[in-house]
């Protein structure tokens, strides 16, 4: 009909009829729409639903309350006393949560206070069905953020080569320090055990060895678990879940038996495709790259930086112990 | 058999009941119009549309729209006229409605076969524009008056190509009854031979008629609130302005459909056997369909645009072709 206003165009122009064919296109094509309470669309894994709190981990340290832009999280608490646990030690004083809540009416869900947190004690948990009629029931107390842990869903498992996150321990890595260049032997720095080993430790292995060693079992046994569940058609949220469980199974137990990692040289592993060193070789690699520094007459920073990077070269792609 | 139906038919009492009846249907028929405008509209922006009221694929939401409209408060601001203010619905609805006395829906099946049943159908089509004019006025409010001058403006432009174009399909079947109109395209329907042009005129000043996008300025949500109806709440609100648009809506697709399409006439001598109101209700469907893609397509024009189109490009093209039409009728008949 609107056809006549082509005729003002000195071209004729077919804009009319090509929008028409356009909305016609969309009328006959499938609407986007999910009905909503009926079916739900797949919300990513990791969607920002709700703030969970897992109370056990929590310090009472405010630093969300702090941060939080809105003001909406309510921390009490008081502090106790715990007597003196034998001769010669103090009395301590420790912190009790009596009340944390967060007033969702007011959470404009930036996130910052579990980025903030630095006890893991706040995570992003993606429910979103709690709407009230009631303004104040939308200020979740302990237990109800407590309950929304159920679907958070465990770390993301680390990128292929990645460091884990650092973990303390009594007696850090450290390569022998230069004074000490017949430390050729494969265990010369335990000098400070700290506390006990890890049941199935090793001899000759440091601690944060091992604990890397067990990282990376577990982050293949999380792998495999993880491609059976795909395999079984479990959802990937679900898949993730049991495999991360499977991890946290894996790394509390002791390692697996593969573990002795003679000194000899890196197997050539065909069914992995990168074939490190065993943890146990690296580490001998940085050693003596870090004599060597020393020998060249490098600062003892460089050396160290230098060895490490000799190490993690030569561990790039490394297997688990067990793999 | 068919005596006795025609007995009972020609009793006075009985066709009045069904001529009433015709156009208590049109309230009805507003609402599915409605309904499908919402499902179109939806569809078109790859969304759903209304999916529960009615349980299926939200069938009864138009109803439960009217049903709330007749609930609600019915709000009168302190400075309305309110005499004019009450009326306007009346008017809306009488001006609308009045079209379907000379609409045929089948040969016999018209309420009135007047004579000049085009001229009288043109004549009450713009009675809508005096009541959007007074609920302007009436409403005291500068959104309201601006609604119903641009309406009344409106008027200035599509009236004239739209009666032209009219008179043109009135020279074609050498009658202004609307029944005769549509027996002369006995197969073969005007928009397709002796009046393609003149369709397309008519169907661009029916637009602007019934105040439907491109054309829909008087109402222009976005800049008037709705022009004349920014005061109106409740039921007034539903029948002065939905029922009533819905309402011309259908009437001037009825309209086109009986000037351009052949009405209730069969497309093909082979289809006879489907009967008139069949045919009818197929004609206007398609063109209140084309309405409502052309509403959901193209964005709205400013006032002075239209007047500029339909002055510059609807008249001429309407006058050449009457001036055609009536040339071609010379070198035929004589």
């Amino acid at each position: 009909m609107n056809d006549e206003s082509k005729l003002k165009k000195a071209t004729f122009g077919t804009g009319l009829l090509k929008g028409l064919g356009i909305t016609m296109r969309h009328m006959v094509s499938k609407a986007v729409t999910v009905q909503y309470p009926d079916e739900i669309a797949p919300l990513p894994p990791r969607s920002r639903g709700v703030i969970a709190l897992k109370e056990e981990n929590c310090t009472m340290c405010m630093l969300c309350a702090r941060e939080c832009p809105d003001w909406c999280i309510y921390i009490e608490g008081h502090k106790e006393r715990r007597e003196s646990r034998g001769e010669g030690k103090r009395a301590k004083a420790f912190n009790v949560l009596d009340r944390f809540a967060i007033d969702y009416a007011l959470c404009m869900y930036c996130g910052i206070c579990v980025e903030v947190c630095p006890y893991d004690a706040l995570f992003w948990s993606p429910e979103f069905e709690y709407a009230e009629g009631d303004i104040t029931r939308l200020t979740h107390e302990m237990e109800r953020l407590e309950d929304w842990m159920r679907t958070v869903l465990p770390p993301s498992p680390l990128d292929d080569g990645a460091k884990g996150p650092e973990i303390k321990s009594a007696a850090p890595v450290v390569p022998a320090p230069a004074a000490a260049p017949a430390a050729a032997a494969p265990a010369p720095v335990e000098t400070a055990p700290g506390p006990p080993p890890a049941a199935g430790r090793p001899a000759g292995m440091s601690e944060a060895e091992f604990v890397e060693q067990r990282a990376a079992a577990g982050r293949l046994v999380r792998q495999k678990v993880y491609e059976e569940e795909i395999a079984k058609g479990s959802e990937p949220r679900i898949a993730e879940a049991r495999s991360k469980a499977a991890e946290m199974r894996a790394r509390k137990a002791t390692l697996p038996e593969t573990e002795p990692a003679p000194p000899v040289t890196p197997a050539p592993a065909p069914s992995r495709p990168a074939a490190g060193m065993s943890a146990a070789d690296a580490a001998a690699v940085r050693r003596k790259v870090y004599e060597e520094e020393i020998a060249k007459g490098s600062d003892p920073r460089i050396a160290e930086a230098r060895s490490k990077a000799a190490e993690l070269r030569a561990r790039k792609g490394t297997k688990g112990p067990g793999g | 058999m068919v005596t006795t139906l025609h007995h009972i038919l020609a009793n006075s009492i009985v066709l009045l009941a069904l001529k009433l009846g015709i156009l208590l249907l049109l309230l009805p028929a507003t609402l599915v119009v409605g309904y499908v405008e919402l499902k179109v509209m939806a569809h078109m922006q790859h969304r759903l549309g209304p999916m529960y009221a009615g349980a299926y694929h939200g069938w009864a939401q138009t109803l439960a729209d009217g049903l709330k409209f007749i609930q609600k408060e019915d709000i009168m601001a302190a400075a309305t006229d309110r005499t004019v203010f009450s009326m306007v619905p009346y008017i809306t609805m009488l001006g609308a409605a009045l079209t379907f006395v000379v609409i045929p829906f089948s040969r016999h099946g018209v309420i009135a076969n007047l004579d000049i049943g085009l001229f009288y159908a043109l004549a009450v089509s713009s009675i809508s524009v005096i009541g959007v004019l007074a609920a302007g006025w009436a409403s005291a409010n500068k959104y309201s008056l601006m609604g119903g001058l641009r309406a009344a403006a409106q008027l200035i432009a599509y009236e004239l190509p739209l009666v032209l174009a009219a008179a043109a399909v009135a020279m074609q079947a050498g009658s202004l009854s609307l029944v005769s109109i549509a027996e002369a395209q006995r197969y073969v329907p005007f928009a397709l031979w002796a009046q393609p042009l003149g369709f397309l005129i008519f169907l661009a000043a029916a637009t602007a008629e019934v105040s439907r996008t491109p054309f829909d300025m008087p109402v222009a949500e976005a800049e008037i609130i709705t022009g004349a109806f920014t005061e109106y709440s409740a039921m007034k609100f539903a029948f002065g302005l939905f029922a009533a648009e819905y309402i011309a809506m259908i009437g001037m697709s009825a309209l086109a459909a009986t000037l351009f399409l052949g009405g209730y006439v069969p497309l093909l001598p082979q289809l006879r056997f489907v009967p008139g109101p069949v045919w009818f209700l197929i004609k206007t469907g398609l063109l209140i369909f084309l309405l409502i893609w052309i509403r959901w397509t193209f964005p709205r024009l400013r006032e002075d645009q239209l007047q500029k189109f339909a002055w510059k490009v609807l008249i001429p093209l309407s006058l050449v072709n009457i001036f055609v039409t009536g040339a071609l009728k010379l070198a035929h008949w004589t």
